[in-house]
């Protein structure tokens, strides 16, 4: 149990150490250290060893607990060694077809990534972006001391669908009021009549990305990129990662090549059903049980 | 609107205030009564966020704070039927009240939307995963403080040898595989959303920092030489746990996180 316990303490304590900002920041400094794969290399070694002790003993929980866990550093490893994860600024628009990516993310602004071919061709074709209906920021101007000023914040309000707005003190702003009279567009900014100031404030609802892929032999895939929802293609998957403020020009796709996905996969739903089955056994009390389970 | 809320957060508040002064004066009738009836009034205002949102109102920390006492309920339940724990309803009501009185003095957005990295079917779960462990484990923290806070001499360092401290290590072994899931889904997740299961975020790395010390905690409890430090690793597990759910996002180094709305 005493190795264990100092693996369990070095992992945390590497583990603070990642959340102490850093320059560089934490994955390069701390976890991609040959300290921090060490001690994750030990941790894979002694889950191993759990899972044949388990599985000798019968214990099935513990056994699919800690394989699971042993085969999610083993995925990650995989991926570590030989894995791609690159992101790419794609223009929008039928005529920019992209064949080959950055083989890594730059490390700082600037950086000159090498690229590499992707073997196939693809172009994003629109991008289209939906928002919620808008909400309005109401803040009040303070006067300092020092004869400046500043502004609180008060509340997040909604706009009805009819009706006037109500700012929660009693004052109200008609729907009419907000719209930009010469667009029709809803005003950025407006100030009441008592001197509150209402910030309009827009969240996203949806966006998404036609995206075409040509392969060889003239192979043609349609696809459309939803947050949550990746396209793949060839082995490789493409995520939406932003936009360029609803202008429609570019988008940012995250693009990955990850061979121990899988392992990766299997051992989070092998952790997750190995911990229920562990911890939802009936057991004697522990004081009379030391031996009960299966601690590693 | 927000008068209804802030009425329906004082009721349920006072209930389970009363309750817990029943529970721990004896009066176990009338204590658990008032216990069910913060519980309802606490439905009716998830519910209601619920209806105001037209989401799951499980999407910011005023949501988050009013659905967590909802989760004692039947997991008070699960203890008292499964493992003759029925005694722990005082810890239980004390537990309930820290998040609602967190609720109530916080900035109430109920009017909250949804944007698009939220909007997976893994949003629900996940959240909820991590509402049962947090649950659980605060039940876990009430237990051990009430007894190292009353307890002397050589029976501190021996929490098996304590109903509470038994029943504090069953707490967290329940709250073990649903924080296991809350953690594994949000990788999971994190996968469908960016390509990335893990990307050493602030939030994530506390959130595997809390799984590994409550991990730890029940190793622990296997060894007679680890067990007397088992008290001070669960209460740093929870004190780890409250960095994950709360100091994390006041960090402004959270501005670039991915995890920025949680």
């Amino acid at each position: 149990m005493t190795p264990v316990v100092i693996l369990f303490a070095a992992l945390v304590l590497m583990l603070l150490t990642g959340v102490v900002p850093a320059p560089g920041g934490p994955v390069s400094v701390v976890f991609l250290s040959p300290v921090f794969l060490a001690i994750a290399g030990a941790l894979g070694v002694v889950l191993v060893l759990q899972c044949r002790k388990a599985v000798a003993s019968l214990d099935i929980g513990s056994a699919i607990a800690h394989g699971g866990v042993a085969l999610i550093l083993a995925g990650a490893a995989v991926t570590y060694a030989f894995g791609v994860r690159t992101e790419i600024v794609a223009p929008v628009g039928p005529g920019n077809v992209i064949r080959e990516v950055p083989e890594r993310r730059a490390a700082f602004e600037g950086e000159a990534v090498p690229y590499a071919a992707l073997g196939f061709g693809f172009v994003v074709t629109n991008f289209v972006v939906e928002f919620h209906d808008p909400r309005y920021v109401v803040y009040v101007q303070r006067k300092q001391p020092d004869g400046g000023s500043d502004y609180r914040y008060l509340r997040k309000v909604p706009v009805p669908r009819a009706g006037p707005v109500d700012l929660g003190n009693g004052e109200r702003v008609e729907i009419h009021d907000l719209r930009d009279p010469a667009t029709g567009e809803w005003k950025e900014q407006h100030v009441t009549a008592s001197g509150l100031i209402l910030q309009r404030s827009s969240t996203a609802s949806r966006y998404s990305a036609a995206i075409r892929f040509t392969g060889a032999g003239d192979e043609v895939q349609e696809s459309e990129i939803v947050m949550n929802r990746p396209a793949r293609f060839d082995g490789w998957r493409f995520y939406l990662m932003d936009y360029d403020g609803g202008q429609g020009r570019h988008v940012v796709l995250s693009v990955r090549r990850d061979p121990g996905r899988p392992l990766v996969m299997a051992g989070m739903w092998m952790a997750i059903a190995g911990v229920f089955v562990m911890c939802f056994r009936r057991s004697r009390p522990s004081a009379a049980g030391a031996g009960e389970g299966s601690a590693a | 609107m927000a008068m209804t809320v802030t009425l329906c957060l004082g009721m349920s508040l006072a209930a389970f205030a009363a309750a817990f002064a029943c529970l721990v004066a004896g009066k176990e009738r009338a204590g658990l009564l008032l216990m069910a009836a913060g519980w309802s009034v606490d439905g009716v205002l998830v519910v209601m966020n619920g209806l105001v949102a037209g989401e799951p109102p499980l999407g910011n920390m005023y949501h988050v704070m009013t659905a967590l006492p909802l989760c004692f309920a039947p997991l008070y339940c699960l203890l008292r039927w499964r493992d003759g724990q029925g005694w722990l309803h005082s810890h239980v009501a004390a537990a309930c009240i820290l998040p609602l009185a967190g609720a109530f003095f916080m900035d109430r957005d109920v009017h909250w939307q949804r944007m698009p990295v939220l909007q997976s079917w893994w949003f629900v779960p996940h959240v909820l995963g991590y509402l049962v462990s947090y649950a659980l484990a605060a039940i876990a923290f009430v237990l051990t403080v009430s007894r190292l806070a009353t307890v002397r001499g050589r029976a501190r360092r021996d929490p098996a040898g304590d109903p509470r401290g038994e029943a504090a290590r069953q707490a967290v072994r329940y709250a073990v595989p649903f924080m296991t899931f809350g953690l594994l889904s949000g990788a999971l997740w994190a996968d469908d959303a960016w390509g990335v299961y893990w990307s050493w975020d602030p939030k994530e790395t506390w959130s595997l920092i809390t799984w590994l010390l409550y991990v730890g905690y029940l190793h622990a409890w296997h060894d007679p030489r680890w067990r007397r430090y088992g008290d001070v690793v669960q209460l740093l597990a929870f004190a780890a746990l409250m960095v994950t759910f709360l100091v994390v996002n006041l960090l402004p180094k959270l501005g670039k996180s991915l995890h920025s709305y949680a």
